[in-house]
């Protein structure tokens, strides 16, 4: 899995491809703080066309979470379905962490932090 | 009055009847030629025979009388001196029957003869009487000799059994006809049946068919549809002979034009839109059983729907077990009948069978039917094996050898020769060889008939337990990561053994460990949760030479 980093006038969008498991974890992690590092606005974590993530992969994503939390930073996943939404599920991170179909609709809510 | 003619006359008339009685296969030829020569021997003014003709069981007069013979005149059953001696069996000789109260008389106005004396004799094939002869008005006196009855009698054996001879080829003829007839019936009836064997893909479809008699009610169909689904089945049609045989062509002709639909509808659907149809063509009081089974080779699942036979058999790799299938009403009798059916994993068994009540039915001369025993013990003798439909017919035929009744009795068996996947994989444990244990969890799945979304919480809890495992149990400067997957199938659950020689957790240690997921501090644990989350039973055992992690997930 080699994600995807694409720059929107409004946001940063990461997108995944294939399987996001352990052995994919560090690359996922490296990108992530490099967005940290950039303080954007905006950061979209895309899982349409991933087929499987383990929880080190969420590990990666409350990290930035959290992160985001504290930086002001909005943050949305999006594309979440299948085996990837039945793993989301079971770590129960929608309570918490916004989701939402399409990446067309995390770029144009007006505000992600309403959208958990 | 002549004097009657003399013996030696008179027997080599009867030589010469007897000649030409052997010879002639015309019966209305022989009989003109009987009743003319037996006029001359008994010296009288007419003869005739009465033949019984018809389920009536009048008599229809043959006379040396032309004109009678063109009338054709009866003598209704009972009646008359005929139809007495034809009930009695015993010779009347009368000197005037004119006036005997037996006497017919609409029979006797129609000849214009006065008939005066009259001897009258049954045609007798022991106590069976085929007809009977008369001899009217002797020329030679007022009535007949004893000597002229005795004559008399003897012709009258000469022609019963020349009777007998005609109707016995009569009845041969019948019989080659009718035997002819039912060859061709069971012709056209094997035409509705498909091959007895076929291969399709990696299953082999194997029948035994045998109808009690030419024709039957029973039948067998497999279907191979467009999208690779396979639609096979037995069926058992009420009643016997050619209103059965009918009702058979007409449920595989509707079978094999409807198989196309199990491409989107369920087998419960089917045999439901088979009955309203069936329904609609079959009469009042018939009906169709059917078991049928559908499977699609491609994602390896079977759907059984029995209705009004007995319930289907599968091999699971140690003995034949009947599936626990709903039981469902016969077809043809309700359009409202609605249909149920069972889902398995096609790896259920390597081997299926569908059979009518035939086979199990059959009685042996001892009065025990083939279900009473012989049948399981000819099902578990096979253990099985390919040759195992061969075997059980051959039981089942030497069981039922001399068998007083049998019904129509066939088998339907599908035998699955794919290659199973493995069953366990040993791998070295790493990041990037985790993608391994998912590949081998999703093909051994896949194979087992399992649907998606129990295989992908498999994969993903499996993936936490391997991932845990090169984290925590091997420390990074590890070499020795050897870790091994091996699972197991049972009839309501998946059990996984996970084997590895780092250092594993306990029991204990994962009740401590095991946390539910939180945002407000690191995560950690996580894994652990789905792993609880997932599985049913989880159990984190250290052996002498390492670690086992069981994990047990139930079909739902």
């Amino acid at each position: 899995m080699k994600p995807t980093v694409r720059t929107h006038p409004n946001a940063v969008v990461i997108e995944l491809e294939g399987d996001a498991d352990l052995a994919t974890v560090p690359e996922f992690q490296k990108v992530v703080r490099e967005q940290m590092k950039a303080g954007v606005k905006r950061l979209i974590i895309d899982f349409t066309r991933v087929t499987f993530v383990n929880t080190p992969v969420w590990a990666v994503v409350v990290e930035y979470f959290q992160h985001a939390s504290g930086a002001g930073t909005e943050f949305a996943l999006t594309g979440i379905q299948g085996r990837v939404e039945a793993s989301f599920k079971i770590v129960r991170l929608g309570d918490f962490i916004t989701h939402l179909p399409t990446i067309a609709d995390a770029l144009n809510a007006a505000d992600l932090t309403s959208k958990r | 009055m002549s004097n009657p003619q003399p013996i030696a006359s008179r027997q080599s008339v009867l030589l010469d009847v007897a000649r030409r009685l052997s010879s002639t296969q015309n019966l209305v030829e022989l009989v003109d030629h009987i009743l003319q020569r037996s006029r001359e021997v008994m010296d009288c003014e007419v003869c005739s025979i009465l033949l019984p003709d018809g389920p009536s069981g009048d008599l229809l007069i043959r006379s040396t009388l032309d004109h009678i013979n063109s009338m054709e005149v009866r003598v209704p059953k009972g009646k008359g001196i005929a139809g007495d001696v034809y009930a009695t069996k015993k010779v009347v000789n009368i000197e005037d029957a004119l006036n005997d109260p037996r006497h017919f008389r609409p029979a006797a106005d129609k000849s214009d003869l006065i008939t005066r004396a009259m001897v009258t004799i049954p045609l007798l094939d022991g106590e069976r009487c085929l007809g009977v002869m008369q001899a009217i008005n002797p020329n030679h006196g007022t009535s007949f000799t004893t000597p002229d009855v005795e004559m008399f009698e003897t012709f009258g054996s000469l022609i019963a059994v020349t009777l007998m001879r005609l109707e016995s080829q009569k009845k041969a003829i019948l019989e080659a006809e009718n035997r002819q007839q039912l060859s061709l019936a069971t012709e056209i009836q094997n035409s509705f049946l498909p091959a007895p064997q076929a291969l399709l893909g990696s299953v082999a479809v194997g029948t035994f068919y045998e109808p009690a008699s030419e024709v039957g009610g029973d039948f067998y169909f497999w279907h191979q549809i467009d999208d690779g689904k396979i639609l096979l089945g037995v069926g058992d049609v009420c009643g016997k002979g050619l209103p059965a045989a009918l009702d058979m062509a007409r449920g595989t002709t509707l079978i094999a034009s409807t198989a196309h639909l199990c491409v989107s509808m369920s087998l419960a659907e089917w045999m439901k839109t088979l009955n309203q149809r069936l329904c609609g063509v079959m009469k009042a009081g018939r009906f169709i059983a059917i078991n049928a089974m559908l499977v699609c080779p491609k994602i390896r699942r079977v759907w059984l729907c029995c209705a009004g036979l007995p319930g289907a058999q599968v091999f699971d790799g140690a003995a034949w077990k009947e599936v626990a299938a709903p039981g469902n009403a016969p077809l043809g009798i309700s359009c409202a009948a609605r249909y149920a059916e069972i889902a398995l994993p096609f790896s259920t068994g390597r081997q299926w069978m569908l059979y009518t009540d035939g086979i199990l039915e059959v009685q042996n001369s001892a009065g025990e039917y083939f279900e009473d025993a012989a049948f399981g013990a000819a099902m578990q003798h096979t253990n099985g094996g390919d040759g195992f439909l061969n075997h059980l017919v051959e039981q089942w035929r030497t069981f039922a050898s001399g068998a007083s009744y049998q019904d129509d009795a066939t088998v339907l068996t599908l035998t699955d020769h794919s290659t199973p996947p493995a069953a366990q994989i040993a791998l070295t444990c790493h990041p990037d060889t985790l993608r391994l244990v998912r590949e081998f969890i999703e093909a051994w799945s896949a194979y087992h008939g399992l649907d998606d979304e129990f295989t992908g919480l498999l994969v993903l809890g499996c993936d936490e337990v391997m991932s845990n495992i090169c984290k925590y149990a091997y420390c990074s400067s590890s070499t020795q990561r050897a870790a091994s997957c091996r699972i197991v199938s049972a009839p309501s659950l998946v059990r996984i053994l996970i084997e590895h020689f780092g250092s594993g957790i306990t029991n204990e240690d994962f009740q401590k460990l095991v946390t539910p997921p939180s945002i407000d501090r690191r995560i950690g644990g996580l894994g652990l949760h789905v792993i609880s989350e997932i599985f049913d039973q989880v159990d984190f055992r250290r052996e002498d030479y390492g670690s086992v992690i069981e994990l047990v997930k139930h079909f739902r």
